[in-house]
């Protein structure tokens, strides 16, 4: 028997090339998609779970502290260190005994401690009065900050500063000392050691260690009293800031003897200006880094050397305490201000495509009542002052008992995927555009500067027990705790289900407010930061912000999807191997025949077809296991043992599922068959009269419309799966590329898709190919007789592929339409604005029906007039060897091709987890090309616009929308707002000399229906006049009307005001330009005068 | 072995497409073994049809044909294709060789599955030197000539050692010398096995020498002259 087969097969040589070649796609297809993309998915589950997992499952915070941007699933980078206390220690308590709870691990943000580093006295004899200037300059990334502090004092002229007020000078102040902040923090040590293995952190210097049993708080009532605490301190400070302390002697001839005078004169000229103005002469300067200051106070405070951990001789230090008696004794320090959030505000994206997610940070409007430094003055967070009185700050002692580095806790450490949810580091953001939305090449990093007020927040510097915090702050000292719950390992809908009971459980006992963070991936957000106190806005920054529990959604999807995929892929193939089945089945019906009429039982032919198929099967088995195996052999890819077994095993069910149909099919043989000749045309049915090639071609098609449907079948599916899969890829793509996930998986996953979809369509090819065969096959007298009357090789050509054109325009058809209901089904709509692209997706299977046919359609020419009876098998020793030779190259260069690539590319999708392949995923978040584009494409908008006006000769830049003076942005067709100006006369009084006045009135109305809703508009700093590249400014405002302006900043509502400008005399035609938030390239209306 | 078939009442009509074609027409006959009976008739006469009715390849619509009083038709269809083995061996005009297999292996088919006393290959090679191919046996079909192929089939359908050969037109595609030689090769098999043989021709030459001649048209008999020959 199986002799028998292998001569059947061996002898039709062509037909049994596209068997094994279909054999070989089954197997290739199935091997990288059940066997291959399965590992590889699980890699970016793990993937994920090592690098984009939080430490924590669940995070437990106070009533009230979720902020505006959680309504989007979204935290701001580091949002724990914003929120101050809330949870008492007993809820704490409550919760650690909740069953299932296996880390719950507390943080208390008590404050900002300041601290002063005293580097001892400037050593100054010569009498006169001195200024000393104490300047602080911090890099924060972009550009430096330079603080300026001065103050005056006489030295050794024997003046009464006690009592003398209102000379712009007092007491002598001689002393060197720095004052920096540093965030303190309470934890508790053993759960912070189970969350994140803190204790294996602390770097083992001199006495260096982690908090022991032993460590506990004391209150020292001496001297007011004061908190003293054990203390472990970060070793990296973040602040990259210089600090410079300049003394001066004014050039002011001043003695014991004419001191009093002098001071008079002082106070006379003005005091404070008027010594501002003296010119000095430098006697000494201290510079001094962050770095050096932070080192210095640890010195101090613990009498061990930063670098070596060695004690440091007391003597030095011991020498300046005697001088001074005072500084550093005890040292006590204070803590002033407490952590608090910044205030975001959302806004529409510049970009929506690349950040859907933009905020502004609404900077604090301070009042009289807050510290000198803020008063009246505007700050990102709300100074919040952990006591109201000055005199009730608690005092602390921190006592060092070491030194950790936050680099070898057990949390994500590679900056690039780092997900921004631990404490533990300062948050990034990258400054990518500035205030006029003009990129930033290559985007800058922010850095902290060390305020505990500014935009970014920084981590904590030193960490103390929760015990502490409790008696510094109080009854609710914990600001968040970090849960991590037992039994939840992976990413799975089974740990989301625990982790609710376990949230739930925590809200029932305690009435705080719980979010689960498993699966929480970075999500880059854009933020706005607005400029302080009349200065020029900062720009826009790109913060990796955290994405809550992103990642279970998207990966339930993109499996159920893959899933449908690669089903669909199997049900193609299963399609295909049916057709080739029944084509066999009916290529051979006649043989069939004769072996029932020498004496077959009908049960010995559906043996036979089985057979047949298992061998087949097998054959598809074994290759696909050869190639996982070597595969799995030459680049260590790990395969689970029962994916490897189905992979192959799944080839052999296919076919063997395959002959089922034949195997029915040969009950209706019947041996009398046999005994009949065969007639030229069967009973085709008919629609129309054949009169050309085409309607024969259709006739054909439609006579045989059983087969036709097999393989319009085998085409439509991947078809419609193609268009569906396309349009979800178009759809998601803006969403997909803008979350570091989503980008992540629509390159990993999507090829694994891409590739099914074009597994499938060779399959299809394989399938029309196939069944047009047979149908050749079947039709050769028709043929011979067809080129015995005198058709021309070309015709018959023609007429075979108008089948398969034929077969191509139905599979469209149907594909087409089911992906429709598809996309109907799965989106609720209809795909109107990707409809083009979807339609273009009909060309593939009339493509594909047609390269199915020209293998046959070649036959079919090949067909000589006399040959039409007879059979042109052969076996000929050189045709055997030479089919023999072929057949062995052609499975060697498909298994080889395979193996190649899958090597080539294994090797890739197995390491993901390694930096470099990481880094390529994600290079299109911080490349230039993406941030230069759609800044490109405004400029192309806009230079058309430019020929039309001649503001370019005084005006340069691009805008977002350019009017004449007097017209409308409605006119123009904005339905977001509408906004015009025109100039009115001037109510000012005349303008000095070269001087004039303008005045411009102009309504601003935000319209009812736009999505944008708030303006920031304080209209002394949005509206300039531009002349020459020269800005002028409004002198003056006054506002005619207006309608929900909060806090004069935000317009909600509509604004008509004349502003005020005084401009050169010379100045004729003008740009009047309104840059606020949404419009950061502005709108410029241009007066031709 | 059957030694006789009885053909009663038998009618064979085909159906289709509205139409009702009536091939045979009340046929009663009686087949001895060792007959050599020729069917002659033109075109459409309903000769093939009851050659494959007797031949159990098909079914009567009306009648019933006996062999040795046993009703075969009735039986399952493994069974009849088990008397079709055991009984009838078929030779058709196309040859309707297994164009993969070489000519060996197409005399082996009946008997692949099949549990046979005998040895399959060296009786194959016997049937294949009886009707003088034993240098051709590895030869494919498209490789032989059409006397050949024809010689290929009847060793095919005597492998199996049947009672009853059934010929339809087996000289019909071959010239005359040919057709010849294939006749005598039926007529040999008839004398030294003892075979049944019932042929259908054309030919009357042919029909000729057969000692039985049934002359059909339209689904009737016109005639059937028993012992003819001289």
């Amino acid at each position: 028997m199986i002799r028998f087969i292998w001569q059947n097969w061996w002898r039709r040589k062509e037909r049994f090339i596209l068997l094994i070649v279909g054999a070989f796609i089954i197997s290739a297809g199935l091997t990288y998609l059940i066997g291959l993309s399965e590992t590889n998915k699980g890699t970016i589950v793990d993937t994920l779970q090592q690098r984009w997992s939080a430490s924590y499952d669940i995070v437990v915070r106070p009533e009230g502290t979720r902020s505006l941007t959680e309504d989007k699933k979204l935290l701001e980078p580091n949002y724990l260190s914003g929120i101050s206390g809330g949870i008492s220690i007993e809820q704490y308590e409550t919760i650690k005994n909740i069953p299932g709870i296996a880390v719950a691990a507390p943080i208390s943000l008590i404050g900002y401690a300041s601290y002063d580093v005293y580097y001892g006295d400037v050593e100054i004899e010569e009498p006169g009065i001195y200024r000393k200037v104490m300047e602080t300059t911090v890099d924060n990334g972009i550009y430096e900050i330079t603080e300026n502090g001065t103050s005056h004092f006489p030295l050794n002229v024997n003046w009464d500063y006690y009592n003398k007020f209102g000379y712009g000078a007092g007491a002598p102040s001689l002393d060197v000392t720095v004052t920096s902040y540093s965030l303190l923090a309470g934890i508790d040590p053993e759960q912070e050691a189970k969350l994140v293995g803190l204790d294996e952190a602390i770097i083992p210097l001199g006495t260096s260690r982690y908090f022991e049993e032993s460590d506990s708080y004391y209150y020292d009532p001496i001297n007011g009293g004061h908190h003293e605490f054990p203390v472990i301190v970060n070793q990296q400070t973040f602040v990259d800031k210089v600090e410079t302390i300049t003394f001066e002697r004014l050039n002011i001839p001043i003695s014991e003897e004419n001191a009093n005078e002098v001071m008079e004169e002082v106070k006379k000229n003005g005091a404070d200006e008027y010594l501002d103005s003296i010119e000095g002469e430098v006697v000494e300067t201290f510079t001094y880094t962050g770095e050096e200051a932070f080192r210095q106070f640890i010195n101090e405070n613990t009498g061990v050397d930063w670098e070596t951990g060695e004690a440091i001789p007391i003597e030095s230090e011991g020498e300046s305490e005697d001088v001074d008696g005072e500084s550093g004794a005890d040292n006590i320090t204070g803590v002033v201000f407490k952590p608090s959030p910044l205030e975001y505000q959302e806004i529409a994206s510049p970009y929506a495509d690349r950040w859907p997610y933009t905020y502004q940070v609404v900077p604090f409007q301070n009042g009289e009542d807050v510290v000198p430094r803020y008063r009246n003055q505007e700050s990102y967070r709300e100074p919040a002052l952990i006591e109201e009185e000055f005199i009730n700050y608690p005092s602390i002692k921190p006592n060092w008992i070491g030194f950790y580095d936050a680099s070898e806790l057990t949390i994500s450490k590679d900056p690039t995927t780092e997900l921004p949810m631990e404490t533990y580091r300062p948050a990034t953001a990258e400054f990518v555009m500035d205030e006029d939305g003009n990129p930033v090449n290559p985007p800058k990093q922010l850095k902290p500067v060390g305020d505990p007020n500014n935009f970014l927040t920084e981590p904590p510097g030193m960490l103390t027990t929760i015990e502490a915090a409790e008696k510094i702050l109080g009854d609710e000292p914990i600001s968040a705790i970090r849960i991590k719950v037992a039994g939840v390992t992976d990413l799975s809908d089974e740990s989301q289900e625990i982790l609710e009971k376990v949230a739930a459980e925590i809200e029932n006992r305690t009435g705080l407010i719980t979010d689960i963070t498993l699966g929480s991936s970075p999500q880059l957000a854009l933020t706005f930061v607005p400029g302080l106190n009349e200065e020029s806005d900062f720009g826009w920054f790109q913060q990796p912000w955290v994405n809550i529990g992103s990642s279970i959604s998207i990966f339930r999807e993109t499996k159920i999807g893959f899933s449908g995929v690669v089903g669909s892929v199997i049900a193609v193939a299963i399609v295909y191997v049916w057709a080739s089945g029944i084509v066999n089945l009916l290529a051979r019906r006649k043989e069939f025949a004769v072996l029932l009429s020498i004496g077959w039982r009908p049960s010995q032919l559906s043996r036979l077809l089985f057979i047949e198929s298992s061998i087949i099967g097998l054959f598809v088995a074994i290759i696909s296991w050869m190639m996982l195996g070597f595969v799995h052999i030459s680049s260590d890819t790990t395969i689970t043992f029962t994916r490897f077994l189905w992979t192959g095993l799944f080839g052999l069910i296919i076919y063997v599922l395959g002959a089922v149909i034949p195997m029915i099919l040969t009950r209706n043989i019947f041996p009398y068959e046999a005994m009949r000749s065969g007639e030229i045309s069967g009973n085709s049915k008919r629609l129309f009269r054949a009169r050309g090639i085409n309607r024969m071609a259709f006739n054909h098609f439609i006579g045989k419309w059983k087969r036709s449907l097999l393989s319009v079948t085998s085409i439509a599916l991947p078809t419609s799966l193609l268009a569906v899969f396309l349009y979800i890829t178009f759809r998601l793509r803006g969403i997909m590329y803008t979350s570091m996930l989503g980008e992540y998986i629509a390159l990993e996953i999507g090829l694994a898709h891409y590739v099914a979809i074009i597994v499938s369509l060779i399959i299809a090819i394989l399938t029309t190919a196939e069944i047009t065969w047979q149908n050749i096959s079947e039709r050769r007298e028709e043929i011979s007789l067809l080129q015995a009357i005198g058709w021309k090789g070309w015709h018959i050509r023609r007429l075979v592929l108008a089948e398969g054109v034929f077969s191509g325009l139905f599979a469209a058809a149907i594909g087409l339409s089911v992906a429709f209901v598809l996309m109907w089904g799965l989106y609720g709509e209809f795909p109107a604005e990707e409809i083009g692209f979807i339609l273009a997706t009909g060309v593939i299977p009339i493509v594909i029906g047609l390269v199915g046919t020209i293998f046959p359609a070649e036959r079919a020419v090949r067909i000589v007039p006399n040959q039409g009876m007879v059979g042109n098998y052969s076996n000929r020793k050189v045709t055997e060897k030479r089919m023999k030779l072929v057949v062995t190259s052609i499975a060697v260069m498909l298994v080889g091709t395979f193996l190649f690539t899958m090597i080539k590319v294994a090797p890739n999708i197995e390491t993901t987890d390694k930096a470099a392949e990481v880094e390529y995923a994600f290079s299109p978040t911080e490349g230039e090309a993406e941030i230069r584009q759609p800044v490109d494409t405004t400029e192309q908008d806009k230079s058309e616009e430019n020929n039309a006006f001649t503001y370019s000769d005084k005006v340069d830049g691009n805008f977002f929308e350019i009017l004449n003076e007097g017209e409308n942005t409605t006119d123009k067709g904005s339905w977001i707002l509408s906004y015009s100006a025109t100039e009115v006369e001037s109510k000012q009084p005349p303008a000095d000399e070269g001087m004039k006045n303008i005045s411009i009135e102009f309504t601003f109305e935000v319209i009812e229906d736009s999505p944008f809703t708030s303006y920031l508009m304080r209209p002394k700093r949005e509206f300039t006049i531009i002349v020459d590249e020269k800005k002028y400014y409004p002198e003056n405002v006054t506002i005619l009307e207006v309608e929900d302006w909060d806090e004069n900043q935000w317009l909600k509502g509509k604004m008509d005001a004349v502003l005020d400008y005084t401009v050169p005399d010379d100045v004729e035609d003008f740009g009047f330009v309104l840059r606020t938030t949404g419009f950061g390239d502005g709108i410029l209306v241009w007066f031709e005068r | 072995m059957i030694q006789q078939i009885v053909c009663r009442h038998v009618e064979k009509s085909f159906k289709g497409d509205g139409t009702k074609t009536v091939a045979l027409k009340d046929i009663d006959l009686t087949f001895e073994k060792g007959e050599f009976t020729a069917i002659i008739g033109p075109s459409g006469s309903g000769k093939s049809t009851l050659l494959s009715l007797i031949g159990t390849l098909d079914k009567p619509s009306e009648g019933v044909i006996t062999y040795d009083s046993e009703e075969i038709l009735k039986k399952s269809k493994s069974k009849i294709a088990d008397f079709r083995f055991q009984e009838i061996g078929f030779i058709f005009q196309q040859f309707h060789l297994l164009p993969t297999l070489t000519a060996l292996e197409n005399v082996l088919t009946p008997l692949f599955s099949r549990k046979v006393p005998y040895n399959k290959l060296e009786r194959a090679k016997e049937v294949l030197e009886q009707v003088g191919l034993q240098d051709k046996m590895n030869s494919l079909p498209s490789q032989l000539s059409g006397g050949q192929q024809q010689r290929v089939a009847i060793a095919r359908a005597i492998v199996h050692k049947p009672s009853w050969l059934l010929a339809d037109e087996p000289t019909g595609n071959l010239d005359t010398e040919t057709g010849e030689r294939i006749y005598d090769l039926l007529k040999e098999l008839n004398d030294q096995e003892g075979c049944g043989v019932l042929f259908v021709t054309h030919d009357p030459a042919l029909a000729a020498k057969a000692n039985r001649i049934i002359s059909m048209k339209d689904g009737v008999v016109l005639s059937d002259k028993v012992g003819v020959t001289p």
